[in-house]
């Protein structure tokens, strides 16, 4: 699948990039919430791994930036949010997106990249 | 045969190395001075008389060779009594090596003492000065003094005394009066005046004076203080100190009764000098309690440690309204125990102690998440670098040994994630309760006072649990940590203070039970324990034995432990008689 890594920590970014290669996937990476805006209309993503805490906006203005391109099914079935903040709040908005959570680091490296990397159901 | 008492060589007695224990040093140290004759030793070992005194008796023990008592006296004895016994002594013979030695030296001893006695009339002065010295053991008001001076047999053809004192340093100087009628009162002047006095006084052969000597003096010097009187200086060790001696009359002082009052006065000198330092505290103490109470404000003594004495405000309490909220909270400083100062802090309400705590838990909260995610994003990516490095297998066969240190790495990586997640669960918004487990907070704990308790023994022990559920309980993991975290930091430093002897070693125990639908915390340890004095003062804010101690750990685990619906409470010594505190939370 097509795969947009957005992570602004690079030493993430890369391993999770190459480590999604080793399987077989086309990843693209974006370091910023604005890079990876650029890029989300250029190329049909199946899958967009983000983190919330980026160097210029939230992971969710991401997600309300790419609503122009896609519709709230897609969003739910698109997204998978990354991150090492656990508040309350943030994990509750995340819900409301419908989309799945990953805690930073992850507890079994294997299993969360299995999450990524599953096709979603029909 | 010649007599060699008439000898024109006169026969030198060694001097006499003397022991006093603390009290009878007081006593006789007065009454012979570093001499010729007379050689303090700071041993017994190295005297030749050591002088014991306990409660009601004094001993007397010749020290070279056999500790051989010569006589046990009761306590108040006179000189009188203490020649007697030296005349004659029984001496045992057993256990006595050289006997004629030890004549001779009994006669050295008796000789000198007997000099020195009579040479001053201190015989007939030593009951005297015993019961003056008893007397002012009893009094700590520096007013009375003159009076009580004045009350003294060698003293009753005299009719006024005035004292004037200096303490040095000091910019001030104290006149202290009693008058035939017994009226007292204290009155201040400078250092100048003090000074010109002294001076004069000192100089002077005769020690008689009149009223010339205020001249230019404030009339108070010569108010009912009459005619011609005795005056002697002396330099004390935190004061100087002028007595005065009046009969009331204008006929001038025979001479022997000169002599014998600079002789007396040399003898009550130490006497004084005692007193005056006892009774000097006290009154700056009086003046200070004054002052606090002239201070309008609800200011009261929270407590006194080393030489420092802490206020608390009273207007910070609980149950206090908005206006008194607005109330200027005040800083006072002490110096020298002498003034106060009051600084105006303007509606700085975080002073108190509590706030200020729940303050620096909600900013360390803060900083700690803030670290927390910018360490976990790095190790995050060495975790995955890692694994990724560590899925090469037909790269590393070759290389086993490094392969080796990429598993070690990942250990290492994943061991720092489990330190910052185990911190991040101590720290929950204040209010929250959340579900605990018992274990894991205490094991949190212990990691977190690791270096304070690291050469400490440690046993912890669980009661009661029977199911797996019973270890947890819904609470604020903040507060129970604060609360346990400062119980066990606590006993880890009183055990500082305790000399522990091999193969005892400092310990801790903290057994936890659960019974009663309550878990109860008991943090044991067998360190110095807390004095019966201390036991009361436990729990108040800013009372602490430390030199360096806040004094609110306690009284905050206290408020906290309400916070959480439970309480905390000082056991007494305890199983490992030290100290032990017990932390009961409802489950």
């Amino acid at each position: 699948m097509n795969i947009l890594i957005i992570e602004d920590e690079i030493l993430i970014q890369r391993s999770l990039k190459l480590l999604l290669e080793k399987k077989k996937h086309f990843v693209d990476t974006a370091s910023s919430g604005r890079e990876a805006l650029n890029l989300i209309p250029h190329k049909s993503y199946d899958r967009i791994v983000c983190d919330l805490m980026l160097q210029d906006i939230t992971g969710f203005d991401v997600i309300e930036g790419s609503k122009k391109y896609y519709g709230p099914e897609e969003i739910k079935k698109k997204f998978v949010i990354i991150t090492a903040y656990s508040s309350e709040s943030a994990l509750q908005k995340a819900n409301n997106y419908g989309c799945p959570i990953i805690k930073k680091p992850f507890a079994d490296i294997q299993q969360a990249l299995e999450a990524i990397t599953e096709l979603p159901n029909e | 045969m010649e007599n060699q008492s008439n000898s024109s060589l006169k026969k030198k007695y060694p001097p006499l190395r003397i022991f006093l224990d603390s009290f009878t040093c007081s006593k006789w140290k007065s009454l012979f001075p570093d001499s010729d004759d007379f050689l303090y030793s700071p041993e017994v070992a190295l005297s030749q008389v050591a002088v014991h005194s306990d409660q009601s008796y004094l001993h007397f023990c010749w020290t070279a060779g056999e500790n051989h008592n010569l006589k046990i006296l009761p306590r108040q004895s006179n000189v009188h009594n203490i020649l007697n016994l030296l005349r004659n002594s029984d001496l045992h013979t057993s256990g006595i090596h050289h006997l004629s030695e030890k004549s001779t030296r009994q006669k050295s001893l008796l000789k000198t003492v007997e000099k020195k006695l009579t040479e001053n009339n201190l015989l007939k002065n030593f009951n005297k000065l015993e019961k003056l010295q008893l007397q002012l053991a009893k009094e700590d008001n520096i007013s009375n003094l003159p009076h009580i001076l004045l009350q003294q047999p060698f003293f009753k053809n005299y009719e006024a005394a005035q004292i004037l004192l200096h303490e040095k340093g000091s910019k001030e100087a104290i006149l202290i009066k009693t008058t035939p009628s017994h009226e007292e009162d204290i009155f201040i002047t400078d250092t100048a005046t003090f000074t010109r006095i002294f001076n004069s006084i000192k100089k002077s052969k005769f020690k008689q004076f009149d009223s010339k000597l205020f001249e230019n003096c404030e009339k108070e010097f010569t108010q009912n203080f009459l005619g011609t009187y005795l005056a002697i200086d002396m330099n004390l060790s935190n004061h100087n100190l002028i007595l005065m001696l009046s009969r009331n009359e204008f006929l001038s002082i025979q001479e022997d009764e000169k002599k014998q009052f600079i002789s007396i006065t040399s003898e009550l000198k130490p006497i004084i000098e005692s007193f005056i330092n006892k009774a000097s505290q006290k009154r700056k103490s009086q003046i200070l309690e004054a002052a606090i109470n002239l201070v309008p404000q609800g200011i009261e003594i929270a407590c006194e440690k080393d030489n420092e004495i802490v206020f608390r405000n009273s207007y910070l309490q609980d149950n206090i309204n908005d206006s008194q909220k607005q109330t200027i909270n005040r800083i006072i400083k002490l110096e020298n125990a002498k003034s106060l100062i009051l600084y105006n802090k303007e509606d700085d309400f975080s002073d108190n102690p509590e706030i200020m705590h729940q303050q620096r838990i909600i900013l360390l909260g803060e900083l700690f998440n803030t670290l927390k995610h910018e360490l976990s994003n790095p190790l995050f990516g060495i975790q995955l670098s890692l694994e990724l490095l560590g899925e090469e297998e037909g790269f590393w066969q070759q290389f086993p040994e490094e392969k080796i240190m990429i598993s070690d790495m990942k250990a290492g990586v994943k061991k720092c994630q489990t330190i910052i997640e185990n911190f991040s669960r101590l720290y929950t918004p204040l209010d929250r309760h959340i579900e605990v487990d018992i274990r894991d907070l205490i094991n949190e704990i212990l990691i977190l006072a690791k270096s304070e308790i690291k050469l400490i023994n440690k046993d912890l022990l669980f009661c009661g649990f029977e199911h797996e559920e019973d270890f947890i309980l819904m609470s604020n993991p903040t507060y129970l940590a604060q609360i346990l975290f400062n119980l066990i930091i606590n006993s880890a430093q009183a055990m500082k203070n305790k000399h522990f002897v091999s193969p005892i070693r400092p310990e801790i125990a903290i057994l936890v039970t659960h019974c009663n639908n309550r878990i109860e915390i008991e943090i044991n340890d067998n360190g110095p324990g807390i004095s019966q004095l201390a036991q009361d003062k436990l729990f108040d804010p800013f009372f602490t034995t430390k030199k360096q101690g806040t004094g609110l750990g306690l009284s905050i685990c206290k408020k906290l432990a309400k916070h959480l619906k439970g309480e905390i409470n000082y056991q007494g010594v305890g199983p490992l008689e030290g100290a032990s505190f017990l932390l009961s939370l409802p489950i």
